[in-house]
């Protein structure tokens, strides 16, 4: 607030303002059925990630040798596995680590993509063309293949998995940072700013980026929904989190070999995958049409 | 026009070099020797060392490094397999043609699917068909392919018994491999195509078309599509790419011997010349792609190849 005073000294202004562009993003979101039901879907999921505990009938490895492969009960929900444990209950504490990796590996790519765009846009010239190509040579490799090079080097893990995910994703947010960015910094109220002392710091952080937020916040939901998809790919091939983990990509990687037999073990890790995803796709579409309906596609 | 296509080619040269740094640092800075791993547990540390300088490991980062461009730039080599002791360019071109049919076949079905499904919930907007489409392209982009394969699987190989569920030699082995190669990019090409066609479909000159009695096939396929494809055009190119390297998956799932799995193998048993190799050919042929559609883009639109002509008529006319 205070910097936009410094702009718009009409305190009373500032905030109607502020609240129309959210209030009005708000509505049009409210609008958006496909939009809701996204994030629907989405509180679902954190609920049920934070209410693992208590959700869960049984813990993540309690093994029950005696009820290996039972196909789905009331018992077991959504049977049990090869080792006797209950599926529907390492789904729901694989909702957990989903949720971690998507959540954790967005916010590292978009500091370091947010970061890397602003020094690329502002300062423009020779630091811009150097990131620029960096990028360009991050985006030559397809992202799941880059995702799987840099595991490869760093071996399996949740840790690794997070740093692969995160940094084929790091391109994506520097060119739309950049050219946010490039849009913005002519404009007059970053003039006065300056004349007025202003540092690179503070006028980036105080005035450039609050006015790139839409394309960042739609670029961060999407990029968590491609997080889990790309995480689950990597356990799925035995290099991302490792068994007993209940990651879901994993959890499907062990059913493979029961494909035949016992396609539930197979049904539903999938299935939460794709609820996953679905949900933060239409909520991260809802959200792009909201906020700037120029960028619809 | 050539000296575009020139240019382009040029600013690949810079990006490949790049891309090869990278794959270069990711595997250099990995734990471990390679020479020990050639050799396996029972080589004695004499052994080891005649390796090291064969292989050339003692020449430090940069040595190391400018070997490995020159022998890639100069003979097309990319080292020797740990496991094979074959060349890791004989084995890719072996493995290539598998993973090129795979993306080919999956973006040709996609292209199909989404095109055809995109002119449809366009031009009948919000109908019953529009809004299948629609939730048929929003779970096409959610489902991950190796889960569809896997599903497809249960479906039509365990349950059916219609097609098998491994295997890349005839037809019947093509289906489901295509099919789960080519669901998401079909989401991605519809949305693209319905999108289009509806911002060309309200442009005045179809309504001017529609106005002198103009039959609505005609509207759609000679006035709207024509111009209405070009940005889908692009969209599909980078599919093909992103195919040729999301193939890993589909190729793992359904044992096809391509370049995808080849490298999933290479990664378990630490075969790193392999892997190298592997990034690299994928890359190269992911950035000679996105060339390619970034040519026959602007010959498609009319408004971009005029740039080039213009240009020329200029020059001429400065010659004379």
């Amino acid at each position: 607030m205070e910097q936009n005073g410094l702009l718009c000294p009409d305190g009373d202004e500032t905030s109607f303002k502020k609240g129309s562009l959210f209030n009005e993003t708000l509505l049009s979101l409210r609008q958006n059925r496909l939009a809701m039901l996204g994030m629907v879907i989405l509180v679902m999921l954190i609920l049920v990630a934070i209410f693992a505990d208590v959700i869960a009938p049984y813990s993540i490895d309690d093994q029950q040798l005696s009820s290996r492969f039972q196909q789905p009960s009331q018992a077991h929900l959504f049977g049990t596995d090869n080792l006797g444990r209950d599926i529907f209950s390492r789904i729901v504490y694989g909702s957990r680590i989903s949720l971690a990796i998507g959540a954790s590996a967005a916010t590292i790519s978009a500091l370091i993509g947010v970061l890397l765009g602003s020094i690329a846009g502002f300062y423009g010239g020779r630091v811009e063309n150097l990131i620029m190509r960096f990028t360009d040579i991050l985006m030559a490799i397809p992202s799941t293949l880059l995702a799987i090079s840099i595991i490869s080097a760093l071996g399996p893990g949740l840790t690794n998995t997070i740093i692969a995910v995160s940094i084929g994703a790091v391109p994506g947010y520097v060119r739309v940072v950049r050219a946010s960015i490039l849009s913005v910094k002519e404009q007059e109220y970053i003039e006065a700013a300056r004349s007025i002392g202003a540092e690179d710091g503070r006028i980036v952080c105080s005035h450039i980026l609050p006015n790139c937020f839409a394309p960042i916040l739609v670029q961060i939901t999407l990029g968590v929904a491609r997080a889990i998809q790309v995480a689950a790919a990597l356990s799925f091939i035995g290099l991302g989190v490792l068994p007993p983990n209940p990651e879901w990509g994993s959890m499907l990687s062990a059913a493979r070999p029961y494909i035949r037999e016992h396609w539930h073990m197979v049904v539903f890790p999938g299935l939460a995958i794709m609820a996953t995803i679905f949900g933060l796709n239409l909520f991260g579409d809802g959200l792009r049409d909201s906020l700037d309906p120029r960028l619809k596609t | 026009m050539i000296r575009y296509i020139l240019k382009r080619i040029l600013m690949m040269i810079p990006v490949m070099l790049g891309v090869s740094f990278i794959v270069f640092c990711m595997i250099y800075f990995t734990p471990g020797d390679p020479a020990e791993y050639i050799l396996g547990v029972e080589a004695t540390p004499e052994s080891i060392a005649t390796l090291r300088e064969e292989l050339g490991f003692n020449k430090g980062f940069w040595g190391q490094f400018a070997d490995y461009v020159v022998r890639i730039v100069t003979k097309g080599d990319f080292g020797t397999s740990y496991t094979t002791r074959r060349s890791v360019t004989t084995e890719l071109l072996e493995r290539f043609p598998h993973t090129l049919r795979l993306a080919a076949m999956g973006v040709a079905l996609a292209t199909v699917v989404g095109i055809g499904a995109g002119i449809v919930a366009a031009t009948r907007q919000y109908s019953i068909f529009d809004n299948m489409a629609t939730v048929f392209a929003l779970t096409g982009i959610s489902m991950p392919n190796f889960w569809t394969g896997l599903m497809l699987i249960i479906v039509f190989s365990v349950y059916l018994g219609w097609l098998p569920s491994s295997g890349f030699a005839g037809p019947s082995q093509w289906i489901l491999p295509t099919v789960t190669t080519g669901l998401a990019s079909a989401a991605t090409i519809m949305r693209q195509t319905r999108s289009s066609v509806l911002e060309v479909i309200r442009q005045d000159y179809v309504a001017t078309a529609r106005a002198k009695g103009q039959t609505e096939p005609v509207i759609v396929f000679k006035h709207v599509l024509r111009n209405a494809l070009i940005p889908v055009l692009t969209v599909i190119g980078i599919q093909l790419g992103m195919l040729l390297g999301g193939a890993i998956m589909v190729e793992t799932i359904f044992s096809i011997p391509g370049i995808g799995k080849l490298m999933v193998d290479s990664i378990t048993v630490k075969n790193y010349p392999m892997v190298q190799g592997g990034v690299l050919f994928i890359a190269l042929s992911f950035s000679l792609v996105n060339l390619i559609v970034d040519i026959l883009y602007a010959f498609v639109d009319p408004r971009i190849r005029s740039q080039y002509s213009r240009k020329r008529v200029k020059k001429l006319k400065g010659g004379a």
